[in-house]
């Protein structure tokens, strides 16, 4: 037995303004870019934040750690190109590293409360079996961040923007790389669009890696889809803010 | 497919003596004082003990720290009255802040090998989409600590207590605010003792909020009796405590 929230499900379609935090640099994308190339194509304006430096997947290891930040981002605004992202930002943790979740959460703190969106993208940290602690980490931070985005007491990263801080509503969060979703995105028509956003991650794939990404990302969408009156799927949950909170 | 512990679930109505322990001074009482009120009028012995000193939420910006303190320690005496509650302990860890998990467990350790319960209570740890890092704290040190508290080699944060303490028998640990319930207590006839409990924690809530709480907490109730033969539930997950580890 299973109780789901009493809330109503947000609606994704009215977002206006979207952050979305990911962990390494092509998540938002590998789990979301069909949903998120349409909400860009309603005008929404998307806004991705990474939180690692992502450098340890990189798979040319003769180049510099600047080198390699240089050709991640490059791959990084090829995608958002396709997508239609207006902004990126980073905070450059160290990928599969180090850090600790209270510092995260105040970069996230900050980043909400400047940047005011109405609705958040995140990776679903309750994802049974996710093993990547970078996943979990940043899953959490931004679901705290989301709810502490208005007790300014709670400080972020820059105390300036916490006294400038003025509290707006975020409709939703929308978890994506989930197990339990409560709402699959119809992708068919931005398939081959989120496909090619995927094939610009090239620093960190080598070509066959790419293919076989491809492919399990082909599988997954129809695996989503199942039951559904269209082919490809893209698996969200998503939450009233008040929904992350003592199981209401 | 989830497989539950093949171990008897404990029985509750049975339990002498409990220990509640809570993140925020409300979270019993929203969670589980229907039941709990119950369980006192059965004569139980109910004792609380919050983990967080609940500074972040005081509705009133204008109070100094340890006027707030004072202020949410009246409406929890007040609340605690209405359940039946007859000790209160405070553990005054920073409100959604950054406290070790060790010290937390230290100190819980310490109040059941000093208070003994046969039943302690606690927030689920693992209610998927919890986002307060606070709940999953509490959560799984309370789960630790029901588990260890007869091996006094792990210390507890006051040496003459794990000196002191002669072993004694948990019955059970039952986890509120939980999405997977093994038990739906009727609380239909403590309802409006549990709302007048709840109505007492003003200084964390404006007018409205209160309301909100209120109407979210009476949905609730209603959903989680859905197929059952009352109309108002509490849901828990009731444990033996050697259901706690591998899966048993």
């Amino acid at each position: 037995m299973t109780i789901e929230s009493i809330l109503p499900i947000p609606d994704l379609f009215a977002a206006r303004r979207i952050l979305c935090i990911q962990p390494h640099y092509d998540d938002n994308d590998m789990a979301a870019a069909g949903t998120l190339l349409q909400l860009a194509q309603r005008g929404a304006e998307i806004i991705y934040l990474t939180v690692t430096d992502d450098l340890m997947g990189v798979s040319d290891i003769s180049l510099s750690d600047e080198e390699a930040a240089r050709v991640l981002k490059r791959d990084q605004f090829a995608a958002a190109g396709i997508i239609g992202v207006a902004k990126q930002i980073w905070l450059g943790y160290p990928d599969a590293g180090d850090f600790d979740y209270f510092v995260l959460r105040r970069d996230l703190l900050k980043y909400i409360r400047t940047l005011q969106p109405d609705f958040v993208f995140t990776v679903d940290p309750w994802l049974t079996y996710e093993g990547h602690r970078d996943h979990i980490r940043t899953g959490l931070a931004a679901a705290e961040a989301v709810m502490f985005a208005d007790l300014t007491k709670i400080a972020s990263s820059d105390p300036e923007v916490d006294s400038a801080h003025q509290q707006r509503e975020i409709q939703g969060v929308a978890f994506y790389h989930t197990r339990e979703p409560n709402y699959i995105a119809d992708i068919s028509t931005t398939w081959e669009q989120k496909v090619a956003a995927i094939r610009c991650y090239e620093a960190q794939f080598s070509k066959e890696s790419m293919e076989h990404r491809v492919m399990l990302l082909d599988l997954k969408s129809k695996q989503v889809a199942k039951g559904q009156s269209f082919e490809r799927g893209e698996p969200m949950k998503v939450l009233h803010p008040s929904a992350l909170h003592c199981g209401i | 497919m989830t497989i539950e512990s093949i171990l008897p679930i404990p029985d509750l109505i049975s339990a002498k003596r409990i220990l509640c322990i809570q993140p925020h001074y409300d979270d019993n009482d929203i969670g589980a004082a229907g039941i709990l009120t119950q369980l006192a009028k059965k004569g139980a012995e109910l004792f609380y003990l919050t983990a967080t000193d609940d500074l972040m939420g005081v509705v009133d910006s204008s109070l100094s720290n340890e006027e707030a303190a004072q202020y949410l320690k009246r409406d929890q005496f007040a609340a605690g009255k209405i359940v039946g509650v007859i000790e209160h302990y405070w553990c005054g860890y920073p409100d959604a802040g950054e406290y070790e998990y060790f010290d937390l467990r230290r100190d819980f350790l310490k109040y059941i090998r000093f208070l003994k319960p046969d039943f302690v209570f606690a927030p689920d740890a693992w209610l998927t989409y919890e986002g307060h890092h606070d709940h999953i704290q509490t959560g799984l040190a309370a789960v630790e600590s029901v588990m260890f508290s007869g091996l006094t080699k792990i210390a507890s944060s006051d040496p003459q207590v794990d000196a002191a303490y002669e072993e004694h028998d948990i019955k059970g640990i039952a986890l509120y605010f939980t999405r997977e319930p093994n038990f739906i207590m009727d609380i239909s006839s403590t309802w409006e003792e549990k709302i007048a409990a709840v109505r007492c924690y003003e200084t964390q809530l404006t007018s409205q909020g209160m309301e909100q709480l209120v109407s979210a907490l009476d949905m609730k109730s209603q959903q989680v009796a859905e197929g059952q033969s009352f109309p108002r539930g509490e849901p828990l997950k009731v444990l033996h405590t050697s259901a706690l580890h591998c899966g048993i």
